[in-house]
């Protein structure tokens, strides 16, 4: 990379996130100033986002390349009080935690102490929420059976498609007035349709002012400018700042630009899950790149420095501080924006092109957090697409992720969506599958299964905490069957999502009703032609997700209690009971058969297989199909971000062999070390997963770098993971295993059991080799981190 | 797959724990039917990487009826076959595994047969045999020889394998395998000697000129694999 991006892109790093009070300012002097003047909702919402976008500082570096951020300046993070607000203690906590800070400085706190604070108290969405969900939801949530994605981020997950690279915000203003001009009078709707669509206008009338800010102030910066150099670009980038997003952009440059003043809006309106997305890059921006390749307007080296301009401004952008559990379960700056690459044209043939590997490139030299990157892999694309991402995944930093264009496109047809909607979709945030520009796919929540078991084992009652949660189904002791237990996890686990679904539907109406997101609806379609917000229903599709967790964790659960109680009866209920109150002590022998003699997820063997399969259709028919209130439906996908390790610490000793509090198994991998038959084993079990009917799993494998040494370990790779996409597995995750791990390892050898490690031009089990190899490879996978 | 049980003892050996025949804590018994199912359970990942089944051991020749009937049934189920083997076998039974083996990977240790006796315990008769018979039926073959500081690593030793390859009309590529560690562990959990223990891995000068010796005879070298 050049100096400039070089210099940027330490500026990124090295600035330490701060919270900004900024927009909470706006925010909170904007409500003030209107209150009682009786404003729709969408109205009052799309002049609040005017008020921000018209009067938030500008930032602007001299190197810059592309302009525009959220707070008044990089690794500046808002808050957005409308939705949660941060008490005195919150922000206190935030400044001084060990991991994941953000400073405040005393300015901060005392506009939060006289400003915020005492404005929003008891008016935010947050508190709205808790104080009407019902006492089983709330008993729930406390338990920790499931998670609420909703109580201080609004619903996102979204993802651009093509259109801003077709109209600008000008035509978007037209198709506005056109639609509100063929509203029908007596639709009983009529009136909220024309609110929403005048809130639209105020929107894209926002963006527009913000642009022109911009132009205006890179000009002034223009004629004070010395450096010729300097003066150039910042008179073409006030140039650009007038051209979009009022029209549609006709460069490489242009298009860059305006989506990012398209994504700096989105973030500002809100504080969506996933902040937001271009989706399918190398797609949208092909021909711009491929028209001024060819006419000599373009080199690829100034591909190269915009592209990497964009990547620093992602990286600008930390997630914004959480607060309670969902701080706790979800520890990372990293706000899940994730670019796709490869996969499918609309017409199904293979959309690798030059520019793929140019962002290849991109992600491997910039070594940014953010944004998340993924390749799209269909059986359409080139096995030489695949290496070169597995080439940069081997340098380890968890980049790019990769995943099965053919299960997605199968996955997004059976919930309905037209085939070139699926083509253009891909995935987003961690893993989820969607219809990019066409559809609100909501995640609501993370679902503790392994709880569910714990519940299920204790006839309704939380042992944790004595209080009953879930519903009598009978004392297990009484059962005679694995069919009579099954039954009774069945009922409770149906329990459990009808209490989360009804949370839900509450929650959707309550977002339509206070916190309509008129700019994020001019984006995704059919909002505008509708006439309808995003959070009630205006895009094409519309899917809220419940998310399992623990599927490896649950399966061995239920397995050994099928095995060790059911049907060899090595162990009585009540003797079951009793050593998981103990958590094993003085029973350290029914462990080692729980741990060690019973069969278990990963390892290909049907036994525990058939029962995953079992627990999937349970979770899948609780869930799937069940009306949200936008039109749509209720999907499953299994996908953990950081939770299982939240969730674990509120679920006791189970009969998998785990002890209380351990963290739950992860994604759809095996529990931590009870897969012994390496990797192919667990891809077949993973692979018996029904992917299609999920909206999307996360399976993580970890390698050693060494493993990919040559060229001959990149092609192994390639093979296991077109393999496991023949199964029609969504998605995987190769993490390089860091020194720290292997160190781990050799501490607790019985989490580590199938760690496979390659030695001189062979591999075996790390927790096999002597201390001594041990202490040889972890100081060589220290060497390559470096 | 590693089937138990080796003519052979080797310094060096890696697989320490597949020597002993006879059922003990490292193997267990299983019938050519369960292998299959075994082997049936990795077909998604055979298919995808025009993969199959390499056999190992011990000495997987030390099994032959075992053998021959299981490779039958992959050949029939269009399983690929690399048979990993010293060589060390009586004619027939060596005879009787021609037609079913894709790829042999065929270990050369030492020309002399003196050394060969004390070393391995064995003749290099057989090995030698075994070896022309291959060649005289162009069955694709890969000569891997171990590189043993000290031991097989001498140039002398270097110099015969070369010789005794670049005789052979059709067997052309030799892969060398380094002497490495890995084993350490398992000689230490299985309580038994370990002869070269402390012994370092050659240096990567000794692997070099190993691969020039060898590349001098016009024979393609490759070393753990790879060109």
């Amino acid at each position: 990379m050049n100096e400039r991006i070089k210099r940027l892109r330490e500026l990124s790093v090295d600035t330490a996130p701060s919270v900004s009070p900024e927009r909470a300012r706006l925010v909170t002097e904007y409500y003030r100033s209107t209150e009682g003047e009786g404003l729709s909702e969408p109205v009052r919402r799309a002049q609040v986002f005017r008020h921000i976008m018209a009067n938030k500082e500008l930032y602007m570096d001299p190197d810059e390349m592309i302009v525009g951020e959220r707070g008044p300046a990089p690794k500046a993070a808002p808050t957005f009080p409308e939705i949660c607000v941060h008490s005195m203690e919150d922000l206190e906590m935030l400044d001084s935690r060990e991991k994941i800070p953000y400073s405040v400085d005393d300015d901060t706190r005392e506009i939060f102490e006289n400003e915020i604070i005492p404005f929003w108290r008891g008016r935010s969405q947050r508190e709205r929420i808790f104080g009407v969900m019902a006492d089983d939801w709330l008993k729930a949530y406390e338990a920790g059976i499931f998670t609420e994605f909703m109580e201080q981020r609004g619903p996102g997950h979204t993802v651009l498609g093509d259109k801003i690279y077709r109209k600008g915000f000008v035509d978007i203003r037209n198709d506005i007035a056109n639609s509100l001009e063929g509203l029908d009078k007596a639709d009983p709707n009529y009136s909220k349709k024309a609110e929403e669509l005048k809130a639209m206008d105020i929107a894209t009338d926002a963006l527009l002012r913000y642009a022109k800010r911009y132009a205006d102030k890179l000009k002034d910066m223009a004629i004070v400018e010395n450096d010729p150099s300097r003066k150039a670009n910042l008179q073409l980038m006030a140039s650009i700042c007038e051209k979009v997003p009022a029209n549609p952009p006709e460069t490489f440059r242009e298009a860059l630009q305006y989506y990012w003043f398209v994504h700096v809006g989105v973030i500002t309106e809100l504080n969506p899950w996933d902040a937001f997305n271009p989706g399918r890059l190398d797609q949208h921006l092909y021909p711009y790149y491929r028209k001024e390749m060819d006419e000599g307007s373009l080199t690829e080296e100034q591909a190269r420095e915009l592209l990497q301009a964009l990547w620093i401004k992602f990286n600008n952008h930390p997630a914004p501080p959480k607060v309670g559990v969902t701080a706790k379960e979800s520890a990372t700056y990293t706000d899940f924006a994730l670019i796709n690459l490869g996969g499918l044209k609309p017409d199904g043939t293979d959309g690798v092109n030059e520019l793929t590997y140019l962002i290849l490139d991109v992600i491997e030299e910039m070594r940014l957090i953010q944004p998340s990157t993924m390749v799209q892999v269909s059986s359409e694309n080139p096995d030489g697409f695949l290496k070169r991402a597995i080439d940069i995944i081997k340098t380890g930093f968890g980049q790019p992720s990769v995943f099965n264009t053919d299960a997605i496109i199968q996955e997004l047809r059976l919930q309905g969506k037209g085939l070139e909607d699926a083509r253009a979709g891909g995935a987003s945030g961690c893993v989820e599958a969607g219809a990019f520009g066409k559809e609100a796919y909501i995640l609501t929540g993370y679902f503790n299964l392994p709880k569910v078991a714990e519940i299920t084992l204790n006839n309704g009652l939380d042992p944790q905490t004595g209080i009953m949660v879930g519903i009598d189904t009978g004392d297990p002791a009484s059962f005679d069957s694995f069919d009579e237990f099954f039954e009774a996890f069945g009922k409770q686990l149906n329990h459990f999502i009808d209490v989360k679904i009804e949370g839900n539907l509450a929650i959707e109406r309550m977002y339509a009703q206070h916190l309509p997101v008129p700019f994020l609806s001019l984006l995704i379609d059919d909002c505008v032609e509708k006439g309808m917000d995003y959070h009630e229903g205006g895009a094409r599709y519309n899917t809220s997700y419940i998310q399992g967790v623990g599927l490896g964790t649950v399966t061995d659960t239920l397995t050994s209690v099928k095995v060790n109680v059911f049907e060899e009866k090595k162990v009585g209920m009540h003797g079951l009971l009793e050593a998981l109150k103990n958590d094993f002590r003085d029973n350290e022998g029914l462990r080692d058969t729980f741990v060690n003699q019973t069969p278990k997820y990963g390892n290909d063997d049907d036994v525990a297989d058939d029962v995953m399969k079992l627990i999937f259709e349970a979770f899948f028919t609780a869930v799937d199909g069940r009306p949200n209130t936008r039109g749509g439906e209720h999907r499953i996908n299994l996908l953990p971000t950081t939770v299982h390790v939240y969730f674990g610490s509120v679920t006791g000793a189970l009969p998998d062999g785990r002890r209380a509090g351990e963290p739950l198994s992860e994604g759809i991998s095996p529990a931590q070390g009870r897969d012994r038959n390496g990797p192919t084993s667990v891809l077949k079990s993973a692979g018996k997963i029904d992917h299609i009917r999920t909206g999307g799993t996360l399976l993580n494998q970890k390698f050693t770098p060494q493993l990919l040494a040559d060229r001959k370990g990149i092609d192994s790779l390639a093979w296991l993971i077109r393999a496991y996409f023949r199964m029609n597995g969504h998605h995987i995750q190769l993490n390089v295993v860091t020194a720290d791990t292997l160190r781990e390892a050799q501490l607790h050898p019985e989490k580590h059991r199938g760690l496979i490690v390659r030695v001189a031009g062979y591999s075996d089990y790390f927790v096999d080799l002597t201390k001594g190899l041990q202490d040889e490879i972890i100081e060589r996978t220290e060497h390559s981190e470096t | 797959m590693f089937l138990k049980g080796c003519p052979l003892g080797c310094l060096w050996c890696h697989n320490p724990e597949g020597i002993a025949p006879g059922l003990d804590e490292f193997g267990r018994i299983i019938s050519v039917q369960e292998l299959m199912t075994e082997i049936e359970k990795d077909r998604p990942f055979m298919d995808e990487s025009a993969g199959g089944v390499t056999l190992s051991g011990g000495e997987p020749l030390s099994q032959p009826e075992f053998l021959v009937s299981m490779m039958r049934q992959c050949r029939d189920s269009g399983i690929h076959i690399s048979l990993d083997t010293c060589g060390h076998a009586p004619a027939d039974a060596f005879d009787a595994t021609l037609d079913l083996v894709d790829l042999y990977l065929y270990d050369l240790k030492f020309m002399d047969d003196e050394l060969h006796r004390r070393y391995t315990g064995v003749s290099n008769g057989l090995v030698i045999r075994n070896c022309k018979k291959l060649d005289e039926l162009d069955r694709k073959t890969l000569i891997r020889f171990p590189v043993i500081p000290e031991i097989t690593g001498t140039a002398e030793n270097i110099r015969d394998i070369g010789d005794f390859i670049s005789s052979l009309n059709n067997i052309k590529t030799v892969d060398l395998l380094p002497f490495h560690r890995t084993a350490e562990g398992k000689y230490e959990r299985m309580g038994i000697e370990n002869q070269l223990k402390g012994v370092d891995p050659p240096s990567e000068d000794d692997v070099a000129i190993a691969k020039r010796i060898l590349g001098g005879y016009g024979l393609e070298v490759l070393v753990g694999g790879s060109a």
